[in-house]
């Protein structure tokens, strides 16, 4: 049976897509499905309680919390996968280059690495963003680099088991090129715990981008984001709970989607784990 | 063990270095005077020269560097462009704060993961095991400042038992103390719990196959000495390092805890050093940091080492 059929017949992969997917249409067809504009404000319905006008609310500006929460998808989704790319931009073809040449890349490599990851993940994250600046850009910069050592270590390890193949001793008897090898016949071989890997680190990077939003390190005001949806609403707990509510919620479902679609596909792709 | 120490400690010092090296060199992207930021709202000529020359901003990189490092090493952080304290001082008396932070949050995690991955393990496929995994991944999807929010909601400003911020030192009260430590040690404590709670179910899962486990049954041993005496001796042991690992984590994750309860610990350094453009905290933060979590990695190994007859020898 394929990966993809075993994949569609796990209930924890069936759960963790549509999840997922439900935030993709919401953010992809967030200026449809909002009913209002997420960053209008109106003075006459300043911190009112849920209705049926306005389902989640409004907050301290009299924007509606439903429609902030909806566009609020966007940079939570864009922040967790763009910087997941981010980290496997940069850390597959390190990884690859460590495991295949070993030696003094290796030593480099495998040193930096060991450095990036003995930093706290979410400090490192903060005080990149504080040196690059507080942009929703910047912070996926800063949460790319910060996830970047998992995938170099993960990729170096799995290259190192690959390299020793026959398949790989033969291609490189036939004398083809070391780039063409790394990226024809090695990583084809080492992706399926990577992307296992990369499914999980976008539910932390998910809430990395909202951590990050919530001490006022990503996304800049007034378009919405889930963290500062959260640090806006801490100033009116008492007045208006609700406001605190639903950007918790959506942050929560994102990454227990993403969660329970990377041990389903742990499962399938890496069966001995 | 000594030998071993040695070597983890010759590969944990060139790795503390290259953090070093990262972390000043981020400060050279930095645009601007570093001289003119030092001297703050001091504008005067004569004090940003005093200031390039002390620090020799104007030398090259290498120089800037080794100059910073000697400092670093004989315990000069540098002073702090906001409070105008030396950085030491504000390392000093910030971190006992979060270190008493992630203890408790610490024994939270033990408290309820090791009795709750127990039990799982024990009623493995039952209502028990799903609950626990449920809570499991619940508690690894949480933000740790939204629950931390939704805890003040309920405690705070609904029921009003407990404080809704605020630090209050040992040395003040203990109880008082303990009330004000209690949430955010809970908060802080939930990721913990979490993948401890894992790990220990998975780990009782794998001693409760063993054959020593069968034979304790088979001598007539009663069920609960079984689990207590025998299983969960040999099933604790890979969790002990991995809670040792984790205190290293909760140091990452206090930042955030110390925000939402206004703690005056180690983490809302870090981000009062972000938003006072004070980089040096940062810097000293971050190394710090580092240099706490290769610690608890040696301490980690150790620990295996010395419950792991096997490897004692």
């Amino acid at each position: 049976m394929t990966a993809w059929r075993r994949l569609i017949r796990e209930p924890a992969a069936i759960a963790g897509g549509a999840i997922v997917l439900l935030f993709v249409i919401l953010a992809v067809f967030a200026p449809l499905i909002a009913p209002y504009d997420p960053t209008a404000s109106d003075w006459l319905v300043v911190r009112e309680g849920p209705s049926l006008a306005h389902p989640f609310g409004t907050d301290d500006l009299g924007r509606d919390v439903l429609s902030r929460v909806i566009y609020g998808a966007r940079a939570s989704l864009a922040a967790g996968c763009i910087s997941v790319v981010v980290a496997m931009l940069l850390g597959i073809p390190l990884g690859l280059v460590a495991g295949y040449f070993g030696g003094v890349a290796d030593v480099i490599i495998s040193r930096l690495t060991d450095a990036l990851l003995a930093c706290p993940f979410l400090v490192l994250a903060i005080a990149l963003a504080a040196f690059l600046g507080p942009s929703l850009e910047n912070a996926m910069i800063a949460i790319g680099i910060s996830a970047m050592p998992i995938f170099t270590r993960l990729t170096r390890g799995q290259t190192l088991a690959v390299r020793t193949e026959d398949y790989i001793q033969a291609v490189i008897g036939q004398g083809v090129a070391a780039p063409r090898i790394l990226f024809a016949h090695v990583l084809p071989n080492v992706l399926p715990p990577i992307v296992v890997q990369a499914t999980l680190t976008t539910a932390v990077a998910v809430l990395a981008e909202a951590s990050l939003a919530f001490l006022g390190l990503g996304q800049a005001p007034p378009a919405p984001s889930w963290g500062s949806m959260l640090d806006a609403a801490r100033q009116f707990l008492v007045d208006a709970p609700w406001m605190a509510v639903w950007p918790g919620v959506a942050i929560v479902a994102v990454v227990v989607g993403f969660n329970l679609l990377g041990d389903a596909l742990n499962d399938v792709l890496n069966p001995r784990a | 063990m000594l030998g071993f120490i040695g070597r983890r400690l010759a590969v944990a010092i060139p790795t503390l270095l290259l953090v070093s090296v990262l972390m000043f060199g981020l400060q050279q992207f930095l645009p601007g005077d570093p001289a003119v930021a030092l001297a703050g709202e001091e504008n005067n000529p004569e004090v940003i020269a005093h200031l390039r020359e002390k620090y020799q901003f104007d030398k090259p990189w290498p120089v800037q560097y080794a100059r910073w490092l000697s400092a670093f090493v004989a315990g000069d952080f540098g002073t702090s462009v906001r409070t105008r304290l030396p950085i030491r001082e504000m390392v000093i008396d910030k971190l006992p704060v979060t270190i008493e932070l992630a203890t408790l949050s610490m024994l939270v995690a033990l408290a309820v993961g090791i009795p709750a991955g127990v039990i799982a393990a024990l009623r493995r496929g039952g209502v028990t095991d799903y609950a626990v995994s449920v809570v499991g991944l619940a508690g690894l999807s949480i933000p740790s400042f939204w629950l931390g929010i939704m805890l003040i909601l309920a405690f705070s400003v609904g029921l009003g038992w407990l404080p809704s911020g605020g630090y209050v030192p040992v040395s003040e009260s203990i109880v008082g103390n303990l009330r004000s430590m209690l949430l955010p040690a809970v908060v802080l404590g939930t990721a913990a719990t979490a993948v401890i709670m894992r790990h220990t179910r998975s780990a009782m899962l794998t001693v409760l196959k063993q054959d020593f486990v069968r034979t304790a049954r088979a001598k007539g041993l009663r069920e609960r000495l079984v689990i207590a005496r025998h299983a969960l001796r040999n099933g604790l042991i890979p969790v002990v390092t991995l809670a040792t690992l984790e205190f290293g984590h909760l140091l990452s994750g206090a930042v955030l805890t110390e925000q939402v309860f206004g703690i005056p610990g180690f983490g809302k350094m870090i981000v009062d050093g972000v938003f006072g453009r004070d980089y040096a905290v940062v810097q000293a933060v971050v190394i710090v940091a580092a240099a706490i979590f290769l610690l608890m990695s040696l301490v980690a190994d150790l620990a295996y080492m010395a419950l792991n007859p096997r490897l004692r020898a």
